[in-house]
C-alpha cells in the first residue's frame, strides 16, 4: 500500500473541502496528471462508521463505471489511515464556464454540452444509477473541451421495489418537484429534471429556479412552469408532504427563453415536465429532433475555457478557476450537502 | 444588320443619335422616353410581344444588338442559383457536365427553347441544392467582404503614410524657421563678427538632417476588431468556424454476456408483469414503475450467464 501512495507525486494543492483535501498530482509510472482526493479522518462519528460513507459511496458505484463523460477513478489506495481515491485531472467546471462573463455561448457549445451531459446520464441510468446531485459545479470539463459527470457522494443504485430514498437529495435548485413533495420512490426523472434546469442555466446564464427554500421552491417551479393538478400529474396529492399551490398558468418557455430555437424548447420543456413519468428519458430525449438539427454540436476544442484558463500554457497553469471549483466541489457549493440518513435508507 | 429601334415608337440610333435604349426580360429594346410612357403604373405588357413586365426590370443596353444584352442578364440570374465551384465535385468530368448544362439552359432561355421546361429544371435544381447555393452565396460574400476590408486596411497604411511624411515635413520647415530666428536673433545682439555668426548658422543649418524615406512604420493599431477577428460593425455571419458532424443518436446497449433480455416495452405484453404488484399512487406521482424493477431484476438474473472460468474471479 506505501508503494502506491509514492507512485504519484504531489504537484500542487488544489482545495480543501469538508470530507477531502484534493491535490493535483503526476503518476510517476504513466506520466498523466491526475487528481488525488485524500478524504479526512477525523469526527467521531466518521471513526465510528469506518469508512466515510461519501467516499465509499463513489468508491462503490465509480470502480464499475467506465464511460467517456463520466469521471474515472483510475485507483484507490490506503496510506496509514487515510484513504486517496484517484482520478481524472478535470481543468474547470461548468458553472466556472456559465458564470464566466468573457464567454459568449453559441447554439452549439450548448448543444454539445447538453450532448456529452445526456450520454453520460443515459449510461449511469442504463447502470441502474441515480446520480441525484446534478448542478453544473458537478459537470466538470477539462481543456479538451470532454464533459464528464462527477461527485457520486449521492449517488444510489435504483430500479428495486420497496427500497425507499431519501427525498432529501439533490441541490435545492435543480431538484425535482417530486422531491421536494417528498416522494420516497422515484425514478430517473429525477436527474432529468435537473439537466433540464442545467440546460436552461446555459441559455439564461444565471440559475433558472433559484428557490430560497424549499416552499419558495416548489413556488418558483409552479409560478414558471403552472401549477399540478390530478390531469396534469395523477396522483399528486397522495405524495406526503404534498402542499397545495394556487393555481398558476405557465409563462411559455418562448417568453423566457427568447433567443433559443424551438426545438430546445421542446427538449426544456419535456425535461421540465412537472409529472416525473412525463419527461423523456436520456435515450429519448437525445433522440428529440434537436440534438441531429443544425447547427452541430461544437467539436472539443471549440468550447470555451473561462479566462483564467485561457492563453496559458499546459504546464503553468493558473489554478485560481480549479480551486474554486475544489473547494465548491467538496463543501457542496452554496448548499450544505449532507445525506440526511433516518431508518428508511 | 437590323436598325436598333424602339418597338413602341420606331424611332432608331440614325434619327436620334441621343436616344437612351433599355430592354427587358424579353430582350425588346425600348427608348427611354416610351418606357416613361407606357410604364407609368410600374408595369405593363411588353407593345411587342405582351409579355407582362415590370419597369424596374429595365436595363440600359450596353451592346447594340439586344440579344447579347439578354443573355448577359440572362448569364447574371442563371449564375445566381449555379453558383457551384470546381470545388464543390469531386472529378472535373462531373463539373464539366455541369458548366455544359449552364450553358444549355442559357442557350434555351436566350433562344426560347422549351423555356417552361427548362424554368422546372432550375427550380429542380434550386430546391435539390439549396444548402450548396445559400453556402457558396455566403462564401462569396465573405470573399468579398474580406476583399473590401484588405481594400480598407490598405487605404487606411497609405493614409498614415502620407499623414506621417507631412508631419516629418512641417517639422523640418519648424526647425529651419527657428534657426532662422536665431540667426537674426543673435545678429541682433551678439556684439560678434556678423561674418562669423553667419557662417556658425550655415553649417547649423545644414545640420538639419534631410528627411530619409523612413522604413515603413506600422500604423497604429485601431480597435475596430473584435478579438475573433470580426470587425464591430460587420454582421456576425462571416464568422468561420469549423463544423463538427451533425450528432446522430447511436443506441447504446447493455452488455449483459447473458441471454438477450426483453425491451421494456415488451415487459407487458410478454407477461412478466402478470404477477408482479401494481404501483400505488405516491410511487405513481413519484415517477416509480414496477417495470423497471422488473427489467432490472431480469437483467440480473440473465447477466453474466454466458461467463466463462477464467483464472480470475
Amino acid at each position: 500500500m506505501d508503494s502506491k501512495s509514492k507512485k504519484y507525486e504531489i504537484i500542487e494543492f488544489l482545495g480543501e473541502g469538508q470530507f477531502a483535501t484534493v491535490y493535483k498530482a503526476k503518476d510517476s509510472v504513466t506520466g498523466n496528471i491526475v487528481a488525488v482526493k485524500k478524504i479526512k479522518v477525523g469526527t467521531v462519528e466518521d471513526a465510528k462508521d469506518g469508512v466515510n460513507r461519501t467516499a465509499l459511496r463513489e468508491i462503490k458505484l465509480l470502480i464499475e463505471l467506465d464511460h467517456e463523460n463520466i469521471i474515472a477513478l483510475f485507483d484507490v489506495f490506503g496510506h496509514l489511515s487515510n484513504i486517496s481515491l484517484v482520478y481524472d485531472f478535470m481543468d474547470t467546471d461548468l458553472e466556472v464556464i456559465i458564470k464566466d462573463s468573457s464567454i459568449v455561448f453559441t447554439q452549439s457549445h450548448i448543444k454539445a454540452y447538453t450532448i456529452m451531459t445526456l450520454k453520460g446520464l443515459e449510461y449511469l441510468h442504463m447502470n441502474w444509477i441515480l446520480h441525484r446531485d446534478l448542478k453544473p459545479n458537478n459537470l466538470l470539463v477539462n481543456k479538451k473541451g470532454v464533459l464528464k459527470i462527477a461527485d457520486f457522494g449521492l449517488a444510489k443504485r435504483f430500479g428495486t421495489p420497496d427500497r425507499l430514498h431519501t427525498h432529501r437529495v439533490v441541490t435545492r435548485f435543480y431538484r425535482a418537484p417530486e422531491l421536494l413533495f417528498g416522494a420516497r420512490a422515484y425514478g430517473p426523472a429525477v436527474d432529468i429534471w435537473a439537466v433540464g434546469c442545467i440546460v436552461a442555466e446555459l441559455l439564461l446564464r444565471v440559475p433558472f429556479l433559484p428557490g430560497e427554500s424549499d416552499l419558495d421552491q416548489l413556488t418558483k417551479i409552479f409560478t414558471t412552469l403552472g401549477s399540478p393538478n390530478e390531469e396534469t400529474w395523477p396522483d399528486v396529492a397522495k405524495l406526503s408532504d404534498y402542499v397545495v399551490f394556487k393555481k398558476f398558468p405557465a409563462i411559455p418557455l418562448r417568453e423566457i427563453f427568447t433567443a433559443a430555437p424551438n426545438e430546445l424548447l421542446d427538449v426544456i420543456g419535456g425535461m421540465l415536465n412537472v409529472n416525473p413519468l412525463k419527461r423523456p428519458s436520456c435515450s429519448e430525449a437525445l433522440q428529440m429532433p434537436y440534438f441531429s438539427n443544425r447547427p452541430p454540436p461544437s467539436l472539443g476544442s471549440q468550447l470555451p475555457l473561462p479566462s483564467c484558463l485561457r492563453d496559458s500554457n499546459p504546464d503553468d497553469q493558473d489554478t485560481k478557476g480549479q480551486k474554486r471549483k475544489f473547494t465548491d466541489y467538496l463543501e457542496g457549493g452554496t448548499q450544505p450537502k449532507r445525506l440526511v440518513f433516518d431508518s428508511l435508507v | 444588320m437590323e436598325e436598333l429601334a424602339c418597338v413602341r415608337c420606331m424611332s432608331s440610333k440614325f434619327r436620334n443619335p441621343n436616344l437612351v435604349f433599355s430592354f427587358n426580360i424579353c430582350g425588346h429594346t425600348m427608348c427611354a422616353n416610351c418606357i416613361e410612357v407606357a410604364f407609368v403604373k410600374g408595369s405593363g405588357p411588353c407593345p411587342k410581344c405582351l409579355i407582362p413586365l415590370r419597369r424596374n426590370g429595365f436595363k440600359l443596353q450596353q451592346f447594340e444588338d439586344a440579344s447579347v444584352d439578354v443573355e448577359v442578364e440572362t448569364r447574371k440570374r442563371v449564375l445566381l442559383d449555379y453558383n457551384k465551384t470546381e470545388d464543390d465535385f469531386d472529378n472535373i468530368d462531373d463539373y464539366n457536365d455541369y458548366l455544359v448544362e449552364i450553358e444549355d439552359i442559357i442557350y434555351n432561355l436566350v433562344k426560347n427553347i422549351n423555356v417552361a421546361e427548362t424554368r422546372e429544371r432550375i427550380e429542380l435544381y434550386k430546391k435539390q441544392n439549396k444548402d450548396i447555393i445559400m453556402r457558396n452565396r455566403m462564401k462569396l460574400k465573405r470573399e468579398e467582404q474580406a476583399l473590401d476590408e484588405l481594400i480598407e486596411e490598405e487605404k487606411m497604411h497609405s493614409q498614415y503614410k502620407r499623414d506621417e511624411i507631412l508631419r516629418d515635413e512641417a517639422e523640418q520647415r519648424n526647425k529651419k524657421l527657428r534657426v532662422d530666428a536665431e540667426l537674426i536673433d543673435s545678429l541682433a545682439c551678439s556684439n560678434s563678427d556678423a561674418k562669423d555668426i553667419v557662417n556658425t548658422y550655415v553649417h547649423k543649418k545644414e545640420e538639419i538632417p534631410v528627411l530619409k524615406p523612413k522604413s515603413i512604420s506600422k500604423p497604429p493599431i485601431n480597435f475596430t476588431k473584435f478579438s475573433t477577428g470580426v470587425k464591430f460593425n460587420q454582421p456576425s455571419l462571416s464568422i468561420q468556424i469549423k463544423e463538427g458532424p451533425l450528432f446522430k443518436y447511436e443506441p447504446v446497449s447493455h452488455q449483459l454476456n447473458g441471454p438477450s433480455c426483453p425491451e421494456i416495452s415488451q415487459l407487458e405484453s410478454l407477461g412478466y408483469l402478470k404477477y408482479i404488484r401494481e404501483e400505488n399512487p405516491q410511487e405513481i406521482a413519484g415517477g416509480f414503475l414496477i417495470k423497471t424493477s422488473c427489467l432490472h431484476y431480469i437483467q440480473e438474473c440473465v447477466s453474466a450467464l454466458y461467463e466463462r472460468k477464467t483464472g480470475k474471479v
